[in-house]
């Protein structure tokens, strides 16, 4: 197997070759969304950081993969130019965590994912599979021949699929 | 205190005990910027009599995030004319006290390198939340930033052995990180690089910054907005992923301070912001 893919911070990859794996690192706050339609076998996956590009437009421009609705946005608009479809995609997010916050003051986690459900509902879509929220790094890897998801744990060996 | 984590606390305070004392280098450079009038000078002439530090200094200066398509800087004296006092100063602070960070962090589940993008990442943005909050007495503040988890270079180790312990206090008995720290091993990560830099006789802000660090609102008042600072620009680093390890994001969030700064939900997002371009600037710099 080729070597995986690296996502990093407010980017996204995406690909058509079976032997790929994407692979993003230490989401904390952050939130990865993987995308993988099963009948033309390609994926991508997302590492955004924000909830929303209002906060800063001209940033949002240049780097779309911020944010969670450029993000989502920007990565569909890929998929569909590889002649994917919406309907097919199967759609997964891990990440999302918060500091230990009885007053959800620091609460990026838990926007981000909100606002990912929110763009997801735009397009229709509902997440297959999800691990977010808690205190833990996590990262999340996504194999492009099977399309299976998984995420592994800081502080644990083991990867879990999703 | 039951038998082990007696154990592992002596053999941490041994550690720290027999910790050979601060590179020279190091202590002369904080020496000086800790004069109420840093003598800048005095600065580029203990950096131009250490031939590592100089080649340190001039490459960071003339990287990307400090050169900015200026003229090359041959010199200590030609960087400092180029950069003014305050980006030499804590050019020169990171430059010294970066092989201290270099090695650590595995214990924590850190990637090499990344305890230490960790710590300049923290200290950069340090700057950019002073110019928000308008902290006038910030002299201090790159230097806390950058040596905050200093204790974890100690730790390293210790975590390492007993990870499944300190993760078991996380997720089972859902206690912060530095709670788990204390029962597991005796002392947290504040608390051993307050003591390490105690014994190296660091200013006593310094210290103090960095012991409160996980718990600023029992600071003592006299540092409280240094550490403030230091725990805002922490947290944005722990959020993004950056030196997010086995801890993760087991800290508590204080909403008091952001009260205290009158920050919206929007201005700490955007020190999110912040931190990635401050980074992606020093890109070049840090894998150096």
């Amino acid at each position: 197997m080729a070597a995986p893919l690296v996502v990093d911070i407010a980017d996204m990859k995406f690909s058509k070759a079976e032997q790929d794996v994407l692979i993003t690192y230490a989401l904390g706050s952050c939130i990865g969304v993987s995308a993988y339609d099963p009948e033309l076998k390609v994926g991508a996956l997302l590492h955004f950081m924000l909830p929303e590009s209002a906060l800063d437009p001209r940033k949002a421009q240049e780097r779309p993969y911020m944010f969670a609705d450029t993000g989502v946005h920007e990565m569909f608009k890929h998929l569909a130019g590889m002649g994917s479809k919406s309907k097919r995609l199967i759609v997964k997010a891990c990440g999302g965590s918060n500091l230990m916050d009885p007053n959800g003051t620091f609460n990026i986690g838990k926007r981000n994912y909100l606002a990912l459900k929110k763009i997801l509902w735009r397009f229709n879509i509902i997440l297959k599979g999800e691990d977010i929220g808690g205190t833990a790094s996590r990262n999340m890897s996504l194999r492009l021949d099977s399309g299976d998801v998984s995420v592994r744990y800081s502080g644990i060996k083991e990867e879990r699929a999703l | 205190m039951n038998f082990q984590r007696e154990t592992a606390l002596s053999h941490i305070l041994e550690r720290v005990e027999k910790i050979p004392p601060v590179p020279a280098i190091v202590r002369k450079v904080i020496d000086i910027v800790q004069k109420p009038e840093v003598a800048i000078q005095e600065i580029v002439k203990v950096v131009m009599l250490d031939e590592s530090l100089t080649f340190r200094v001039l490459r960071a200066a003339n990287s990307a995030y400090y050169r900015r398509g200026g003229p090359e800087s041959k010199t200590v004296q030609e960087a400092l004319i180029r950069l003014g006092n305050n980006a030499l100063v804590n050019l020169v602070i990171a430059e010294s006290c970066s092989p201290l960070f270099k090695n650590a962090g595995e214990g924590y589940e850190l990637k090499r390198g990344e305890l230490w993008r960790h710590s300049m990442g923290c200290a950069l943005l340090s700057q950019q939340i002073a110019a928000f909050t308008g902290f006038q007495k910030a002299e201090n503040l790159f230097t806390a930033a950058i040596v905050h988890d200093l204790g974890k270079t100690l730790l390293d180790n210790f975590v390492h052995a007993r990870r499944a312990a300190l993760h078991e206090r996380m997720t089972q008995f859902k206690m912060t990180y530095t709670e788990a720290e204390f029962e597991v091993l005796g002392m947290h990560h504040g608390e051993i690089g307050a003591r390490l830099l105690e014994k190296w006789s660091f200013a006593p802000d310094i210290t103090e910054a960095v012991r409160f660090h996980h718990d600023p609102l029992h600071a003592p008042s006299a540092v409280r907005d240094l550490v403030f600072h230091v725990y805002l620009s922490d947290m944005v680093c722990m959020m993004l992923g950056v030196g997010l390890g086995l801890d993760g994001l087991a800290y508590p969030a204080n909403r008091e301070i952001w009260d205290y700064f009158k920050m919206s939900e929007s201005d700490f997002q955007r020190f999110s912001l912040m931190l990635l371009e401050e980074l992606a600037k020093a890109e070049e710099w840090l894998r150096t």
